[in-house]
């Protein structure tokens, strides 16, 4: 049993990749917020918008279904 | 090929660009490629859900198709997943992209010709997978199963999908590209970093190949590719079309525009490393176990931030909710996002893994994903889209709402008795008696016990899929009762050249696609190199141990026919360093002992016992004669009357196909396996040799059998697992 005891035991150093991992994701966080909140907010509600903004077929908007579940079979 | 018709015409339209006074340009939409695709959603979809509803009933009914080799369990498995990810929730993934985004960009699709050849090609790729997967072509790795010729044939097709994606978003006409197409990149770029890494194989012949990793490194492989399948097939790709079917729906911009950003970065960033949460209490070092742990825990922060803003951009719509079965489908299928990703970071808890781990409780946390995520969010765009494609009404919402009930229902009754059914599977295993023995040694016992609980399971896929039934009945009337209207018109002003205004930071890489991409491939190849790259340096910097040696020919013939059938969809062959497993399984498995394993077979799912070390005599719980294990696979209730296990009779009856020996020896001496030099020549000597002694052994107990039967290959597998490291004792 000796013989297959953890074969990567003995690699050094690799215990330390959760670590690096955590910093990095925590720099990159930090990052994307600040750009984030730096952001203008009239900007931010026309790109939220920006789904809305086509001229999609009014007679079938949504409000119609309303309507329309009341009349279907 | 382009579809658009585009012409220009100075006027004046007050939008939310800020761009008042521009020259506004006229250009259509073209909803015939986004209408194929979502034909081909509902088609595939009810397919991929009869499969499963097969193989949910051959698990109670083990002999349902037997004699039919290529309506088996273990090879109908496989077709069942592939068909839900790929096909149904491709299609679906497909049809929602090529609608919302030239609406988001402003502009047609860049190529009529690309997107016919993405669906052409991505049905006949879903074709030779429904034909392949049956007659048991695979490389034996959960839901990257297709062989290479398929494979090549994914990539390119998908390379086609990203560069229709791509180039309409240089074509298009609005600064801002909206967070859905985001979402949509990232799904693009990734999936293509997963499945070509993971698929690299050497070709034995057509149709077969051997992965170049092998073991522990090809399961760190594996699961990187498995999770970030779920990731960026089923998870990022469904949320950019949250973030666009959910407003246009409820008819109100997303609830934070903010957040949806830090969401996208921090989920792609995030998801990449969590792989690892599949191979808890493996053979896997601590340190990668440790990061796949960390991770998930840390995933449930964007992935509750995500399910927050979409729930949240229906407050004070509530009333409509009620009425409306799309913004029902919606609202459910967003909860079941919600609670599958809440319970993802629970499952790689390593105390909740160390019960849940093999065992249904895994069946129900994925059904809870499809059924609830994939497939409401699915219907709710379906049933969206379907009016706006027909100029109609649709046929009639009643029936929608029925079969918003069916389905809700169905997930339930499909999902909460298979938790049941995992958990209790799983304290039975674990439980010992007082005088320290295990109380259940017989493996069928706890089989027999969840029995019930799969036949509710049944019941409920029967609910989900009658509520499917009604929406195939509404497709069709809603189609017959309208007109399809295949050009949309809308207008927007032409882009500014960028670099005319003085843009910084985000707004620089999110208005250059190419930089945007090429930003979000960085972030998720970090997550991946620093994974996989210590696993390479760790195998080449250590030795094999010694006692490991590759299989014999007729062993190797054999592990490629376990690989055929599927048997890794019922087996796993890993056992963890549990004092109940150990005592049930054997000695618990070693990283060293599989570095001739390509592809490894550790499994996910224990509906039959472990085999890793059903070839030691020792563990007696496992270790089962040749002649027993002919019996078995030709007939497994005659061995065991309420073995679950189905019947393999054509074992007996086909050749082992001597001509491949060569081929698959030097396939695997071009891996690195030591055969000696030659040895391929020698090869089908040595199986027939070693067959010649099986075959002895069953006739001399009375059975009729020929040396070159695929059942001795076979039984020279399962004879060898787990034995290598007790050679020296
Ligand atoms: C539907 C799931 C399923 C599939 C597929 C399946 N098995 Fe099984 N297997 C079981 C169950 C359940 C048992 C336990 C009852 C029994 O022994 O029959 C079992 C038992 C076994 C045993 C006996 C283990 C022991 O107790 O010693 C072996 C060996 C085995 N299976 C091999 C295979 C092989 C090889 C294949 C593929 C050709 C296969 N199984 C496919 C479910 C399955």
């Amino acid at each position: 049993m000796r013989l297959v005891r953890n074969i990567l035991e003995g690699v050094a150093g690799l215990e330390i990749y959760p670590i690096i991992g955590i910093l990095v994701f925590l720099a990159f966080f930090v990052g994307v917020v600040v750009w984030v909140l730096r952001m203008k907010k009239n900007k931010v509600d026309a790109y939220s918008r920006i789904p809305l903004d086509d001229d999609d077929n009014p007679s079938i908007e949504n409000k119609d279904l309303s309507k329309q579940q009341s009349d279907s079979k | 090929m382009r579809s658009s018709r585009e012409r220009q015409i100075p006027m004046q339209k007050n939008n939310n660009l800020n761009l008042n006074y521009m020259e506004l340009q006229k250009f259509t939409y073209d909803n015939k490629i986004a209408r194929l695709f979502l034909n081909a959603t509902v088609f595939w979809g009810i397919v991929a859900m009869l499969v499963g509803l097969l193989i949910a009933t051959a698990l109670v009914f083990p002999t349902l198709t037997s004699g039919i080799s290529f309506l088996s369990f273990g090879r109908i498995r496989p077709l069942h997943t592939n068909a839900a990810i790929f096909a149904f929730v491709g299609n679906a993934i497909f049809t929602g992209v090529y609608y919302s985004t030239p609406r988001l960009l402003k502009t047609p699709m860049f190529s009529e010709l690309l997107g016919k050849i993405n669906f052409w090609g991505w049905q006949l790729i879903i074709l030779a997978a429904a034909i392949s997967l049956p007659l048991g072509y695979t490389v034996g790795k959960e839901y990257a199963e297709l062989e290479w010729p398929i494979d090549i044939a994914i990539a390119i097709v998908w390379v086609v999908f990203g560069l229709n994606l791509t180039m309409t978003m240089i074509k298009r006409r609005v600064k801002h590209i909206y967070v859905a197409i985001w979402f949509y990149i990232a799904t693009f770029v990734t999936v293509a970093v997963l499945h070509i890494v993971n698929s690299l194989a050497v070709p034995v012949s057509f149709m077969k190949s051997y992965p170049i990793y092998a073991g522990i490194q090809d399961a760190l492989v594996q699961w990187w590719y498995g999770h970030n399948a779920v990731a960026f097939f089923l998870t990022t790709p469904f949320l950019g079309l949250m973030y666009y079917f959910v407003p246009k729906a409820a008819n109100r911009p997303v609830y934070s525009y903010k957040l949806s950003i830090i969401h996208f970065w921090s989920l792609i960033f995030l998801y990449i490393w969590a792989g690892p949460h599949h191979l808890l209490y493996s053979a896997l070092p601590d340190w990668v176990q440790a990061l796949g742990v960390v991770f998930s825990v840390m995933l449930i922060a964007p992935s509750w931030g995500g399910m927050v803003n979409g729930l949240l951009t229906l407050r004070g719509a509530w009333d409509k909710v009620r009425q409306d079965p799309v913004l029902k489908m919606f609202v459910v299928g967003i909860t079941a996002y919600g609670m599958a990703t809440f319970e993802g970071p629970l499952l790689s808890l390593k105390t909740v893994n160390a019960i849940s781990h093999f065992t249904d409780w895994t069946i129900a946390h994925v059904h809870i994903g499809a059924l609830g995520w994939n497939g409401m969010l699915t219907f709710g765009m379906i049933y969206w889209l379907l009016p706006r494609f027909y100029k109609t009404r649709l046929w009639s919402v009643k029936m929608a709402n029925a079969h918003f009930w069916l389905a809700t229902t169905g997930m339930l009754f499909f999902a909460i008795p298979l938790y049941f059914a995992g958990i209790t599977q799983s304290l039975m295993w674990k439980e010992f008696t007082e005088e320290g023995f295990l109380k259940y040694p017989n493996f069928m016992d706890t089989v027999v016990q969840i029995l019930p609980m799969y036949f509710i399971r049944i019941f409920g896929g029967l609910l989900y899929i009658s509520g499917v039934v009604l929406m195939i009945i509404n497709v069709i009337q809603t189609t017959r009762t309208g007109k399809f209207v295949r050009f949309e018109e809308d207008q927007a002003p032409a882009l500014k050249p960028i670099g005319e205004s003085n843009e910084k930071g985000h707004r620089i890489i999110e208005s250059k696609p190419l930089l945007f991409s090429l930003l979000a491939l960085i972030v998720i190849l970090i997550g991946g190199i620093v994974q996989i790259v210590p696993m390479f340096m760790v195998k080449s910097n250590v030795p094999t141990i010694a006692s490991v040696q590759p299989y014999t020919p007729l062993e190797l013939q054999g592990r490629d026919i376990y690989l055929r059938e599927g048997c890794y969809n019922c087996h796993s062959q890993m056992v963890r360093p549990f004092r109940s497993e150990v005592e049930r399984y054997g000695d618990y498995s070693k990283a060293g002992e599989v570095v001739y394993d390509h592809p490894f077979q550790f499994g996910s799912k224990r509906t039959g016992p472990d085999l890793a070390r059903a070839g030691v005599k020792s563990s007696s719980l496992i270790y089962k004669n040749s002649v027993w294990h002919y019996n078995h696979f030709l007939d497994p209730q005659k061995m065991i009357p309420e073995s679950i296990m189905p019947p393999y009779p054509w074992l007996s009856k086909r050749d082992i196909n001597l001509s491949s020996t060569p081929k698959k020896i030097r396939a695997m001496q071009k891996l690195g396996v030591p055969y000696e030099e030659g040895f391929d020549q020698r090869a089908n000597e040595h199986l027939l040799q070693q067959a010649a002694q099986i075959a002895q052994e069953l006739r001399d107990a009375g059975i009729e059998v020929e040396d070159n039967k695929e059942v001795i290959a076979l039984i020279a597998y399962i004879h060898r697992l787990g034995v290598d490291i007790h050679k020296t004792e």
